[in-house]
């Protein structure tokens, strides 16, 4: 080998080491800040999920809470999970609190069908579910949990928003009754309204990632909650307005082919919508409701009586 | 496969040690392994799309071998392979714009006309790998190179990874002998190239995509935005196009560097011109001279009297803008720059900045650099509108907004998006004598520079991997 050569080959190695060096480093720094998250206790608990049997569970969003009377439908518990909890940690609940013969309805909107909303962001999960859920996800997912849970999630820019902010801004929402959220001056007003005008939403329609997978990952979870605890799971499209099949229809589709859906896409109207591209006002609500009863009664999971 | 991709980072690492441990023996097994790796890279978007390039490949590489060879038919052979260039790009980049339009202009007459439109997705990288091609044969023709015989190294220039999709437009004279020419490995561009690359990846994922947020949010609404709110969504604009382009092409240039080839210069900080011809001597360097070296000085240049210099100028200046894409949006945004280069032609004052920067022995510019700066980026700036609007009318729409009563007020939001620009232009001026370093190199001490790397690499493996990136702009080009 002559000297040319020799020392090329020398100052290639010299490189890969220092490449090495310094990729080390910079996985350490995530790993250390990851180290300090670990041991610094949570302020959130994973919320308290109602035990029991033979009960109508609604689960989604805010859309659930401004969208569904409980009252219209009799015997039924709303559970509204908001997006830091992703589509894995709904259905982890979903599994804790199923009781043998429980109907339950997944109503999620179309963003939690986005395969990045499986499992949120690190700082969002991190309070959300327990040591044991990671467990379970790599489980359940052992090649969805390497490629997106530990470069999507370890490696991430919300670790240090969730170290600086002490996790506030990552606070979940769980409500089981009408909405209190404020919206200005008197938003019961407003909601309770419905000849108000609808204020469109900046952002009032939501294109979604769409991946197959991702459908398959939720209808295999769900197929084994309810063998394993003897319920049955239906979803149910959103109460979204305008132009979320244009926008979304791979995703419809997919739901359609890997769910049992209680309704059909049904394009809202303005003018039953409230605040948001997905939240409801009264009237909609009133008449989501009814839907949803009807089905259920067509369906013997409601006495005509009841 | 995108660069800011995690498949890229593991694509990169795999074709650099087999290029420098398995395949080093022989050149032609490592262009063989480049050609494989770039095919593997663009196929990765779709590999219907490599037909097209491999099929481009073979025809300027023949029609290299023919000119050449031929003493009578030269020219004709010439026109030849420009029609099946520019044929290639006007069925899959232009067929569907010219359609539409004939389309629209027969109606305005009166008469119906029903022309087939063609659904085909635009290939990746089309326009700048038939750039690459037509230089290789116009070169030939020039007789300023010898055509290359092994269809392996042409196809390697044609297709190198690092530049295939986005630039920058390389020319066979100054890469194909890279190409031939055995390589060693060399420590010291190696680490250059990676510097680059984290600079390039910083200036995209960091502040393009952020400021991608905001652009994307004042222009999707500029019917609701203030006129100051407008003007920032145009500065925002420029800036988000220069660090998502020059960004692509730093880290071009660095991945080249690890496989001992140099790539040419496209950026020269280009919001530092003093006037538009600066700007141009600036901005996407290898495209602007390209046409320069290709269209204007074959057509004649500044020699054939003024008439005909102004119409060459004309001529560069919109077809630079139809290169970006078939809307009347880009041709608007190079007639803007036309409109504002000829006055400098005229007046002789187009070449005043030739070959040194502004404030080139001072910390600060002059008061009438400062002048010249602002007044050129202002320009550049309400030309990214019509760049950036979907239609002219949109672009109007948004210009009639922004010159408001309100423009001179304080932007009720978006505001953040300064914070991502400042620290750039610091950075920026500090290195502006040389556009290859970035500004850590100026320090001192070994242990601070890494660390800087190390954290600028921290912050831009946690944002690339935690949130949705956004395409780079020009591979729609």
């Amino acid at each position: 080998m002559d000297s040319n050569l020799s020392t090329s080959s020398s100052d290639l190695y010299r490189w890969i080491r220092r490449v090495a060096i310094f990729l080390a480093l910079t996985i350490g720094v995530n790993l250390l800040l990851l180290i300090l998250v670990f041991i610094k206790p949570d302020k959130l608990q994973p919320p308290v999920m109602p035990n029991g049997a033979n009960r109508i569970l609604i689960l989604g969003a805010s859309n659930v809470v401004y969208g569904i009377d409980t009252l219209l439908i009799p015997g039924s518990i709303v559970i509204s999970l908001n997006e830091p909890y992703g589509v894995y940690g709904s259905l982890l609940s979903l599994r804790n609190m199923a009781g043998a013969g429980d109907v339950i309805i997944c109503d999620y909107p179309y963003s939690w069908m986005d395969p990045q909303k499986f499992v949120p962001s690190t700082a969002q999960f991190y309070h959300t579910v327990t040591a044991e859920h990671y467990w379970q996800l790599c489980r359940d997912y052992p090649v969805f949990a390497l490629k997106n849970f530990l470069l999507t999630n370890i490696l991430n820019e919300e670790l240090l928003a969730y170290l600086i902010k002490d996790g506030e801004s990552f606070m979940p929402d769980t409500r089981h009754s009408a909405p209190k959220r404020t919206d200005g001056k008197d938003p019961r007003e407003h909601y309770n309204k419905c000849s108000a005008p609808y204020v469109k939403a900046k952002h009032f329609i939501y294109e979604a990632g769409y991946d197959e997978a991702h459908f398959l990952r939720i209808r295999t979870f769900i197929e084994a909650v309810e063998r394993e605890k003897g319920v049955k799971i239906f979803f149910k499209y959103p109460e979204l307005n305008r132009g979320n099949y244009e926008i979304n229809p791979k995703i419809i589709e997919a739901m359609r082919r890997n769910f049992k859906m209680i309704n059909s896409f049904e394009d809202w109207p303005n003018d039953l919508m409230f605040d948001q591209w997905y939240h409801l006002n009264a009237c909609g609500r009133e008449r989501n409701s009814k839907n949803i009863t009807q089905w259920l009664r067509k369906n013997g999971f409601l006495k005509e009586q009841d | 496969m995108l660069f800011d991709s995690l498949d890229f980072f593991i694509f990169l690492p795999i074709v650099f040690l087999l290029y420098w441990f398995v395949f080093d023996k022989k050149l032609i097994w490592q262009n063989a392994l480049i050609l494989l790796a770039s095919y593997v890279f663009y196929g990765w978007w779709d590999w219907r799309f490599l037909l097209l390039l491999i099929l481009s490949t073979l025809i300027d590489f023949s029609f290299g071998l023919w000119i050449e060879s031929s003493i009578r038919w030269r020219k004709a052979l010439l026109w030849f392979s420009i029609v099946n260039n520019l044929g290639i790009l006007a069925v899959f980049k232009y067929y569907n714009f010219f359609a539409a339009n004939f389309e629209s202009a027969m109606s305005s007459m009166g008469w119906q006309v029903h022309p087939y439109f063609l659904h085909i997705i635009l290939p990746v990288g089309i326009s700048f790998y038939t750039f690459h091609g037509m230089s290789y044969v116009f070169d030939i023709y020039r007789k300023v190179i010898k055509p290359e015989r092994n269809f392996i190294n042409y196809a390697v220039f044609v297709s190198f990874f690092p530049l295939l999709v986005a630039g920058p437009i390389e020319r066979a004279h100054h890469l194909l002998p890279q190409v031939i020419r055995p390589r060693r490995f060399d420590y010291r561009q190696a680490v250059d190239g990676l510097k680059l690359m984290l600079w390039g990846l910083f200036k995209k994922v960091i502040i393009a995509d952020a400021l991608a947020i905001f652009v994307k949010d004042i222009f999707g609404n500029y019917n609701q935005q203030s006129g100051s709110v407008l003007a920032l969504g145009a500065v925002y604009f420029a800036f988000q196009i220069y660090c998502d382009f020059s960004g692509y092409s730093d880290i071009a240039i660095g991945t080249a560097k690890l496989f001992g080839m140099e790539l040419l210069t496209n950026f020269k900080f280009p919001y530092f011109s003093r006037d538009i011809a600066e700007f141009w001597r600036r901005w996407h360097i290898s495209l602007s001279s390209w046409f320069r070296d290709y269209v204007y000085i074959p057509l004649g240049g500044s020699k054939g009297g003024k008439w005909q210099s102004l119409r060459n100028i004309w001529i560069i200046f919109l077809l630079s803008g139809f290169w970006h894409g078939a809307n009347w949006t880009f041709m608007a945004w190079g007639a803007i720059h036309a409109s504002m280069y000829i006055p400098l032609f005229l007046l002789g004052q187009n070449r005043k900045h030739v070959g040194e920067v502004v404030a080139e022995y001072r910390a600060l510019p002059t008061a009438r650099e400062l002048w010249g700066m602002l007044t050129t980026f202002a320009v550049v700036c309400l030309a990214w509108v019509f760049f950036r609007a979907p239609t002219i009318g949109a672009a109007i729409g948004y210009l009639s907004r922004m010159f408001s009563r309100d423009l001179f007020s304080i932007p009720s939001s978006c505001r953040l998006g300064i914070l991502y620009i400042i620290p750039l232009l610091v950075v920026d001026w500090i290195c502006r004598r040389d556009e290859r370093k970035t500004i850590f190199e100026k320090l001192p001490f070994t242990m601070l520079r890494f660390a800087i790397y190390v954290i600028l690499a921290f912050v831009i493996i946690n944002k690339l991997f935690s949130t949705h990136g956004q395409q780079f702009i020009y591979f729609q080009f």
